[in-house]
């Protein structure tokens, strides 16, 4: 489904009924990555999933974003679609990094939430070699999702363009501006305000944002619990879905 | 002369490699391909190289040959500029034939001599089996007559039978060396590319039952003439009795050279006091109701094609004979399935198609021909190379089936080739009225058969055409 | 060599359905117009950017599923066209090569391609070319004015109203307000010029609505808002044919998860893996099995309409019916049907390679008959200057 938040076209999907759960997706990623996740989800929450603007289906904005920027589109987006409360925030790499902007400044009060492999952390490699690296590996990442390895070439291509994965370097300088900022921004300290019960699962292979990340989110989120992943990498949640579940599911009970 | 050029392109080696491989390392054939050969880029195009270990052995004596020719040019430069020259024009030719050396040396030295061991131990082997020995003779039908025997008398016997093509002495006795000694029947296919060919396999068999499938120009090239080939394949005689040999009447140079009234001769009629009756031909398969006294027999069958009848019966007949219940020859004939590539109807988009692309002889087309008449469709589609290997009657055959086409087929496909023009000829004379089609590039025709079929369709794919013919 | 006459197959485009036109062009007409043999086949690619280029690579589906494709563009210069009194492409590049153009095949989807501009092109170049003229693709790919044609000539259209982006921003609720007071809910709002199932929703009360027309403004400045069908079968018939109109089977599509018509991206989704039987099987109905005269009745309709859009060539004409009360409405028609329908030609009878061979010869049809209209002038007005 589609919407229009400020200008701004929304790919979204809501699904079941009960308290909301919003899943927010990371850079180059789309809200498909989470099908199997909102498969077992739904049966007791309503789903709010959504493309962040330049990603599967909603297209990107006409000028450079900061995180703050996605964050006042969230916000724009919820009380477009009418939800007044968010039980819970499930967010992945870049969309843990607007998930901490909006808790940690207030703009959202989620009753909990959880962060997969949190960006927010800035590291001293150059932001053009950390580009390079993350957006190869989400790119190879994205078609592991069961289900995606399947459908045709050609609409995996589609989804692959609109991922932005594979047009990193033909997106046009606004979002190559976008993906600078953000990755610029570090939320360490916006974390830090955090009240909302947090739990942080994370990868033990992950490469893009390393465990260390974790721990530092760990560290300034007062009351978070932490859980570590084996055998997963950055997209935790699809390598190791049952795991994952099994988390979100005795932290939500 | 104009593209010998292409004699030193990079790839010319690999070529003759390729070509060695798909004549099956036979000098005589693979001589008479290379010298037929003009442009050797349009050598490779049907399959690929496979590189088994004696292909990369082979390709290593290529790189020494070449070596030494390219020294042996250098070390003659002080001699004569062009003495080199000379060598080098030559080197092309040089390569083939000091390739072809350690060939032929390693058969008459190595191979020949194991040969005729391993043809003697089948032999005695064969002596002293107990089964009861088919041989299986004919210039086509072979195949189709072992398969369909084979599958009737499994019902009740331990039957083997000669694999695939493993027809010559040689290949016999490699099967021979597998038999576990217990079976009660064995179904021999003999082939035959020369006078005496029939012999030398009935000296290591010695069939207790023949059976003669068909008579036809094939191996023309080989064998001089028709009357070759009849003899050939009547040295089953002197082996066993006539009385004891069924023959294919159906096949008009049988009739010709079998007694009227044969009773050991089989046709759509029926065989051997058995009539055939209530024939029905579908794509879904034969049927027919065989009698003799008060014996009848239901025959059923997924085999596609009236020319079926015949062979059928003749498994029939056989098995009564050897003491099978009609049941068992019932549930015998029901078993029988089409063959890979010989009248094998499949569907595709909603289309029928034919597989008969196994299929190159003259009286295979006949019958093809005559199962699309007999057939309902929308568009009656026929395509096919031609046939190879029919010597000074060339023409007669292709424009023959050009005219057999003409009141049959919607549309006719051809490959383009030196028989194209003669049914081009024979389709024109008898008036034909449907449309032509002339493809120059056959196997991106079969790769993308889906694009030219549509629901209603039966198209007729008959004899694909390897490219060593061409 | 013998000289073939070149066909330029236009395919690619500035369009959402960029990608859809590429495997139109690729597998439904390209590969078919090779294995014909009777052509040179010309590829010409238009990028997402708009930028048109030639390269025989561009025959492959590989070319532009296997990635690579902008790295590919980077290193190709762009074509250039030139008006001869014909239509010749320019290839640039070391072997700079002019080939001039017997034949247009247009395969493209949705603006800058279907909707009439390429074929406002190509007439001005005075070349035959398949499909729909320019006047028909126009009319087609306005889903309002194929309305509007379809109620002229009589035929059955839902309930609808349409409103423009100047207007609505101006009084929003005041559109709404009149939107609900003439029609009822469960509506329909589409944006009137996009191809496939593109910006559209399926609204059932005054928020949905107000978001519905928000989403369909931000692709087009006119929308189209109209009443939905109860008891609901859609179907599709697909057309070739100028004066003559011959008709391919009645084809009831499955209905997606958004209760919208979205059957070209049903084709994108299924793909091809699935052993051929792609859209025959598992994505419809086909031939539809409609009760009673109903059947007969699309195909009358379908036909009456393509007439009166002035159609040629080919299109797909897809229909609205209420099994209830049987009524037939007209609902949209795509000029150019993705991958030409072929499942749906090749179930009535007619295969890919004869489905092309048909479209040009109709397209040479065309040609010769404006050709016979075609008369010069001569006036002396310029010498008075």
């Amino acid at each position: 489904m589609k919407i229009v938040v400020n200008n701004q076209l929304i790919n979204y999907s809501d699904e079941g009924k009960g308290d909301v759960v919003l899943l927010l997706h990371g850079w180059g990623a789309s809200l498909q990555t989470f099908d199997a996740m909102t498969n077992s989800l739904v049966r007791n929450y309503r789903v709010v999933r959504l493309d962040f603007p330049a990603f599967g289906g909603s297209p990107r904005p006409t000028n450079s974003w900061s995180v703050g920027d996605y964050a006042d589109n969230i916000i724009g987006f919820l009380d477009k679609i009418g939800i007044k409360k968010v039980a819970v925030v499930i967010a992945h790499s870049f969309g843990g990094r607007v998930t901490i902007k909006l808790a940690g400044e207030g703009k959202l009060k989620p009753g909990k939430i959880i962060l997969i492999d949190s960006g927010g952390i800035r590291h001293s490699s150059s932001p053009r070699q950390r580009a390079y690296k993350l957006l190869a590996k989400t790119g190879k990442q994205v078609f592991r999702i069961p289900g995606l390895n399947k459908v045709g070439d050609a609409a995996r291509r589609r989804l692959y363009q609109g991922a932005g994965a594979m047009d990193y370097f033909e997106v046009g300088d606004e979002m190559r501006e976008t993906f600078i900022r953000i990755i610029n921004e570090d939320v360490r300290d916006i974390a830090a305000n955090i009240q909302h019960p947090t739990l942080i699962i994370w990868g033990e292979d992950d490469k893009e944002t390393p465990v260390v990340d974790g721990e530092i989110f760990h560290d300034k989120i007062s009351g978070s619990k932490f859980k570590i992943i084996t055998h997963a990498g950055h997209f935790a949640y699809l390598d190791q879905p049952d795991e994952v579940m099994k988390e979100i599911e005795s932290f939500l009970k | 002369m104009k593209y010998y050029w292409t004699c030193y392109l990079p790839s010319y080696p690999k070529v003759i490699l390729y070509m060695l491989q798909n004549s099956e390392y036979r000098v005589g054939d693979f001589l008479h391909w290379y010298y037929r050969t003009r442009d050797f880029r349009k050598v490779m195009k049907r399959r690929q190289l496979i590189w088994t270990a004696k292909v990369k052995l082979l390709g290593l004596v290529e790189l020494l040959i070449i070596l030494a020719v390219l020294t042996v040019a250098w070390l003659s430069v002080s001699l004569s500029i062009w003495l080199s020259i000379l060598i080098l024009l030559l080197m092309p030719i040089i390569l083939v034939y000091a390739i072809v050396i350690p060939l032929w040396a390693g058969r008459a030295l190595i191979q020949r001599p194991k040969e005729k061991r391993m043809i003697a131990k089948a032999t005695a082997k064969l002596d002293k089996h107990p089964a009861k020995k088919i041989a299986i003779v004919g210039s086509y039908g072979k195949t189709t007559t072992r398969e369909i025997l084979k599958t009737v008398l499994v019902e009740e016997f331990k039957v083997a039978a000669t694999p695939g093509n493993m027809n010559t002495p040689i290949g016999t006795s490699r099967f021979v060396d597998t038999l576990d000694g217990d079976e009660d029947v064995l179904l021999f296919e003999l082939g035959e590319s020369t006078i005496g060919d029939v012999r030398e396999l009935c000296e290591i068999i010695q069939p207790d039952l023949g059976i003669i499938t068909g008579i036809n120009e094939a191996h023309l090239e080989s064998f001089g003439s028709v009357e070759n080939t009849i003899s050939t394949i009547f040295e089953l005689k002197d082996f066993i009795d006539d009385s004891h040999i069924y023959k294919n009447s159906d096949s008009r140079l049988v009739r010709d050279n079998t007694i009227k009234d044969d009773p050991k001769s089989y046709s759509k009629k029926g065989v051997a006091g058995w009539c055939v009756d209530r024939v029905d031909v579908s794509l879904e398969g034969t049927k027919f109701t065989l009698s003799k006294g008060k014996k009848s027999i239901i025959a059923t069958s997924k085999l596609v094609g009236e020319h079926l009848v015949g062979v059928l019966s003749l498994a029939a007949a056989v098995a009564d004979d050897f003491g099978l219940t009609t049941k068992e020859i019932e549930s015998g004939l029901k078993n029988t399935q089409p063959f890979e590539h010989r009248m094998q109807p499949y569907k595709l988009h909603g289309a029928w198609i034919i597989d008969d692309t196994y299929n190159g002889n003259r009286e295979g087309v006949e019958a093809a021909i005559r199962l699309l008449d007999q057939l309902d469709a929308k568009r009656k589609v026929y395509v096919t190379p031609g046939l190879v290997e029919q010597g000074n009657r060339k023409q007669e055959v292709h424009e023959n089936i050009g005219k057999l086409l003409a009141g049959v087929a919607d549309v006719v496909v051809l490959m383009q080739n030196s028989t194209t023009q003669f049914i081009q000829r024979g389709l024109e004379s008898a008036g034909f009225k449907g449309e032509l089609q002339i493809i120059d590039n056959p196997v991106k025709f079969y790769t993308h058969l889906e694009h030219f079929v549509a629901e209603g369709d039966i198209i007729m794919l008959q004899n694909d055409w390897p490219d060593f013919y061409e | 060599m013998s000289k073939k006459e070149t066909i330029a197959v236009f395919f690619g485009g500035v369009s959402p359905e960029h990608d859809i036109s590429i495997v139109t062009a690729i597998s439904s007409v390209i590969r078919p117009l090779e294995l014909d043999g009777r052509y040179q086949v010309l590829p010409i690619y238009i990028s997402k950017k708009g930028i048109w280029y030639s390269d025989s690579s561009f025959k492959k589906i590989e070319t532009f599923s296997g990635g690579g494709i902008s790295e590919l563009l980077d290193k190709l210069k762009p074509v250039s066209v030139t008006f001869d009194g014909g239509l010749t492409i320019e290839k640039p590049g070391l072997k700079r090569s002019k080939i001039k153009v017997g034949i247009a095949f247009p395969a493209m989807h949705g603006g800058n391609g279907e909707d009439g501009s390429l074929m406002g092109l190509l007439r001005m170049a005075n070349i035959p070319f398949v499909g729909c003229d320019m006047p028909a693709s126009v009319i087609a790919m306005d889903k309002l004015l194929a309305k509007q044609v379809a109620e002229a000539n009589g035929t059955p259209v839902v309930k609808y109203e349409y409103l423009y982006a100047d207007a609505f921003a101006e009084k929003p609720d005041k559109i709404i307000g009149e939107l609900e007071k003439s029609l009822e809910y469960p509506l329909f709002v589409k944006p009137t010029h996009l191809g496939s199932s593109i910006g559209i929703s399926r609204v059932s009360n005054r928020k949905e609505l107000q978001n519905g027309i928000e989403v369909a403004l931000y692709y087009d400045n006119k929308v189209l808002v109209e009443e939905a069908v109860p008891n609901l079968v859609e179907v599709t018939v697909p057309i070739i044919g100028n004066e003559v109109m011959m008709p391919a089977l009645v084809e009831r599509p499955l209905i997606n998860d958004n209760n919208v018509f979205d059957f070209d991206t049903k084709y994108m989704n299924s793909g091809k893996k699935s052993g051929g039987k792609h859209g025959s099987q598992g994505y419809s109905e086909l031939p539809a099995k409609l009760p009673g005269k109903l059947y007969e009745a699309s195909i009358d309709i379908a036909r009456s309409v393509y007439k009166a859009a002035e159609c040629e060539g080919i299109a797909r004409v897809d229909l609205l019916i209420d099994s209830k009360s049987n009524t037939i409405y007209f609902n949209e028609i795509n000029p150019m049907p993705g991958s030409l329908y072929s499942h749906n030609w090749r179930k009535s009878g007619i295969s890919n390679v004869e489905l092309v061979a048909k479209l040009i010869e109709l397209a040479r049809q065309r040609y010769e008959k404006h050709k016979k209209l075609e008369k010069t002038f001569s006036t002396n007005f310029l010498k008075q200057f």
